[in-house]
């Protein structure tokens, strides 16, 4: 506050006082020392005490309250550095050539057991007569692994339309396919009828309107080509389970 | 042109056709140098072998400053233990508080690659170290909290529990499955894990910790496979599907998604005193690497 009657000493003209930390304590203080003030300004004074108090618990909250994350800034001279660096990592990675590679260790190391599920057996076989040249086993390994072989072979005589059917070069989905049939258990099969019966249908319906030759030359070929598919994926039924069973239950 | 060489033309349209043209003799002359190199390796392959033995190029990699923990194997204990004794994993998947769609989208593709994996919704009251309380009450055994701000994913904890360590990767370049082109569908089947060049001591608890959030054995006829590939102190994530097309060559299809992380800091317990942080002086040596 300042006065008049200390006009004359710029010093002291001003007059402080200090205020309660208790708010109402607060109020009483302002209310008495304004007592013969214009009403406005007490208000004023006392809006001002209310605002500050409240920034004053904000401020004490928030100190109390612990972050989980603490900002920091990025360069921008940092971050580009960092993409840069990045993109060079990831062309010197060579990231596909490094999982080729490493699958092939394992392939020929042998983690994937002694009867891959993920391998055909084509494969597998010409990789087992891989490792048996390079390294040139022991006779008795060597015996266990023709027996191994042998067992193959028969596993093969048995069903050996997988050999005929399961071609390195068809085309991935179609596996996944399979897989997810498979994995939808014995509900698929009658699902699989479905198919078989529709696609039927719907052949004789286009044989009967196209006359063509080459049209009905095309659809014979697919139709082996389906025909194909479909002996593959029961054999799988029969297969799968009882390999299956050894990872899974594990 | 030799390189001390000085072509001072003011006019700049002849200068730059100068140029060019010199430009053009020099790729010019490269190439039938090439050529004529391709020639002679055909008629004889030993100088083909002979040359790539002797001209090894510099890389980064060859040039690494020397740690002295590369190579060693990974000895002792470490919290990771318990999942090398067996115990399966179990993961809690959340994001940061008042988190936004891309947490809960890359959260979404999380689910899809850990099994055993549930998401909570994050609550603003709870911290993580609560959060980490309730996890081992309910026999978890990792939690993983994604970090999102300004609207995108940039940044992942994972904390083991129950008793840390916690770390912390800045995430960048994220391309959900979708975007990448020819990428396939994935199979709900526990995928193999492969780990690239995680070398220093540090590297292989990093290593150790994504093992210990896979499963133990594999569902191999899933074919899918996740790489973790550390190249330069960068993570390189991605999923794979697989076929083996003879015994020389492997066929890969992508599934997705692709993230880049890098480690920014690793904390003892949970959320506690910094073990090891990455700074920007750390930088500094293009050739010194941590991981």
């Amino acid at each position: 506050m300042k006065t008049a009657e200390r006009a004359h000493t710029p010093a002291k003209l001003w007059e402080r006082i200090k205020l309660s930390k208790n708010y109402n304590k607060a109020l009483e203080q302002i209310d008495s020392h304004l007592l013969y003030w214009n009403k406005f300004l007490i208000h004023k004074c006392k809006q001002r005490l209310t605002r500050l108090t409240q920034v004053a618990i904000t401020e004490r909250r928030l100190a109390l309250r612990e972050d989980e994350r603490h900002y920091v800034g990025v360069k921008h001279k940092v971050k580009r550095r960092e993409e840069n660096r990045e993109r060079k990592a990831l062309s010197a990675a060579k990231i596909e050539k490094a999982i080729e590679k490493e699958l092939l260790d394992r392939l020929k190391s042998g983690a994937y057991g002694d009867k891959p599920l993920n391998v055909d057996e084509k494969i597998w076989k010409k990789v087992l007569g891989h490792v048996e040249d390079e390294e040139g086993l022991e006779e008795e390994l060597e015996e266990d692994y023709d027996e191994e072989l042998d067992e193959d072979e028969e596993d093969d005589s048995d069903v050996g339309e997988i050999e005929y059917v399961e071609d390195d070069g068809d085309e991935e989905l179609v596996d996944v396919e399979d897989l997810e049939r498979w994995l939808d258990g014995s509900d698929s099969e009658g699902f699989e009828d479905d198919d078989k019966q529709v696609s039927e249908t719907d052949d004789s319906d286009s044989d009967d309107e196209d006359a063509n030759d080459k049209k009905r030359k095309k659809q014979e070929a697919k139709d082996e080509r389906a025909k194909k598919r479909r002996a593959r994926v029961e054999v799988e039924y029969e297969e799968e389970p009882l390999q299956n069973s050894v990872p899974i239950h594990n | 042109m030799a390189p001390g060489e000085k072509i001072k033309i003011k006019n700049k349209m002849r200068r730059q056709k100068l140029f060019a043209a010199l430009k053009h003799e020099r790729n010019k002359a490269r190439h039938t140098e090439r050529a004529a190199r391709a020639k002679e390796e055909k008629l004889n392959p030993e100088l083909k072998q002979e040359r790539l033995a002797t001209n090894i190029p510099d890389t980064i990699e060859s040039k690494r400053v020397f740690d002295e923990t590369i190579g060693t194997e990974f000895e002792g204990e470490d919290d990771f233990s318990s999942y090398f004794d067996g115990r399966a994993p179990k993961i809690l998947l959340t994001t940061n508080a008042n988190a936004r769609k891309a947490a809960y989208e890359f959260a979404d593709i999380l689910m899809e690659i850990f099994p055993n994996c549930t998401f909570v919704k994050r609550k603003r009251e709870y911290s993580m170290k609560d959060i980490a309380g309730y996890c081992n009450n309910r026999g978890f055994t990792d939690l993983i909290v994604i970090n999102e701000d300004k609207k995108s994913v940039n940044g992942i904890t994972f904390i083991h529990l129950p008793e840390g360590p916690t770390f912390y990767f800045s995430i960048t370049s994220l391309v959900p499955g979708k975007s990448i082109k020819g990428h396939g569908k994935a199979t709900d089947h526990i995928p193999e894990l492969i780990l690239n060049n995680f070398s220093t001591r540090l590297g292989q608890t990093i290593g150790r910790l994504f093992q210990s959030l896979f499963p133990h054995k594999p569902e191999f006829e899933g074919r899918n496979v996740v790489t973790l590939h550390n190249q330069r102190d960068f993570i390189f994530f991605r999923r794979h599907r697989y076929i083996f097309r003879n015994e020389e060559k492997v066929g890969l299809q992508e599934l997705g998604p692709q993230f880049t992380m890098k480690l920014r800091r690793v904390q003892k317990g949970i959320k506690e005193e910094v073990e090891w942080e990455h700074r920007s002086d750390m930088d500094r040596d293009k050739r010194k690497f941590y991981l």
